[in-house]
């Protein structure tokens, strides 16, 4: 997957809890990235295999439609440490890493 | 200040206020995420996260959808129409038998029955088709019409490939000996062609001519999902598809 800008964003939101699930809505703004281009990150993250997918059980009280949430796998983990060892030394993505401080 | 006091007391306003902040973003979300396919999951999910977040955050996320919709949607409907999953593909069954003088209402029963035999697929080029399945009922000796989403493999057995300069007028095309081939845009790309029957086939269908036999051994062959309209030299017309959904 090439690196990009947005993509270093989402992965980054991802690594802030490698093992729970995140949602559509959620990650959108935790990564400052909007859904037009988020959403087709994920897919291909789910394409690569980076994620898995699912539905959550909605509270019993609720008449909402169910959420699709999405879940980092052991090679997805590994895949976006080494993209950020990678942009960590690349000097494009620099302010991310100096806001993120 | 005063005048915006004085619209909020207009019920006319404040009702215009409710539609668009409270219903509207669900509304407009419903219509949006119908540039995706049917099945696509993004459907579901956009709506799941539309009622999962705060009241007053629903507009402006809506607003930022147009964008999902437009750039995600659309092309995942436009490469779900170029290539119809093969599951989508069952037993050829006939859709619709009509029979008759060839008047409006009947074409356009036709043209319904041609859109439910390709399920999930739009029809770009409905004027066309009605144009050639209007030919094709009026036709001298009948004719046998076959609609798919793309190219069909058997175009490369066509006696006449056509293009879209080709000086072959939509009547002249029902005049060869052979089948007539568009796509879903009411593109013709070749007309009369062989439509081969198979022995192992033949058992579908063990009444009717040879074009009701050509096309139920077509459509058990066909790789997409196809339509095929057969007129015989009565003026009846059967339409047939081989869709699950149909």
């Amino acid at each position: 997957m090439r690196l990009t800008y947005s993509l270093l964003q989402v992965a980054l939101a991802l690594s802030r809890d490698v093992v729970g699930n995140h949602w559509g809505y959620e990650l959108s703004k935790a990564s400052g990235v909007r859904s037009g281009v988020l959403y087709p990150i994920l897919e291909r993250m789910l394409k690569d295999d980076w994620l898995t997918d699912g539905w959550e059980d909605p509270p019993a009280d609720s008449r909402r439609p169910k959420r699709r949430y999405y879940r980092l796998t052991d090679k997805g983990r590994d895949q976006i440490g080494a993209l950020t060892q990678q942009a960590a030394v690349d000097a494009r993505f620099a302010s991310i890493f100096w806001f993120a401080q | 200040m005063k005048p915006l006091l004085e619209l909020a007391r207009d019920w006319r306003v404040l009702l215009l206020v409710v539609v668009a902040f409270g219903l509207a973003p669900g509304v407009v979300l419903r219509l949006l995420v119908r540039a995706y396919p049917r099945d696509h999951p993004r459907r579901e999910e956009l709506l799941g996260e539309l009622y999962a977040m705060d009241f007053v955050k629903r507009p402006l996320w809506v607003a930022q959808q147009i964008e999902t919709a437009v750039f995600e949607g659309l092309p995942a409907r436009r490469q779900f129409g170029a290539a119809q999953p093969l599951e989508e593909i069952g037993v050829p069954r006939l859709i619709g038998r009509w029979g008759g003088d060839a008047s409006s209402v009947q074409l356009a029963s036709i043209l319904s029955d041609i859109g439910r035999g390709l399920p999930g697929v739009r029809l770009r080029g409905a004027k066309m088709l009605r144009t050639l399945v209007f030919e094709a009922v009026h036709a001298t000796h009948g004719a046998i019409l076959v609609v798919s989403p793309g190219k069909s493999e058997s175009a490369t057995q066509c006696d006449i490939p056509l293009d879209k300069s080709s000086p072959h007028s939509e009547r002249s095309l029902f005049e060869l000996d052979g089948a007539v081939l568009v796509d879903t845009n009411g593109s013709c790309y070749a007309a009369g062609v062989r439509l081969e029957l198979s022995p192992t086939r033949t058992e579908l269908c063990m009444q009717g001519g040879a074009r009701q036999m050509a096309a139920w051994s077509y459509l058990a062959a066909a790789q997409q999902v196809t339509v095929v309209v057969v007129v015989s030299a009565d003026s009846v017309v059967s339409v047939l598809s081989n869709a699950n959904k149909a």
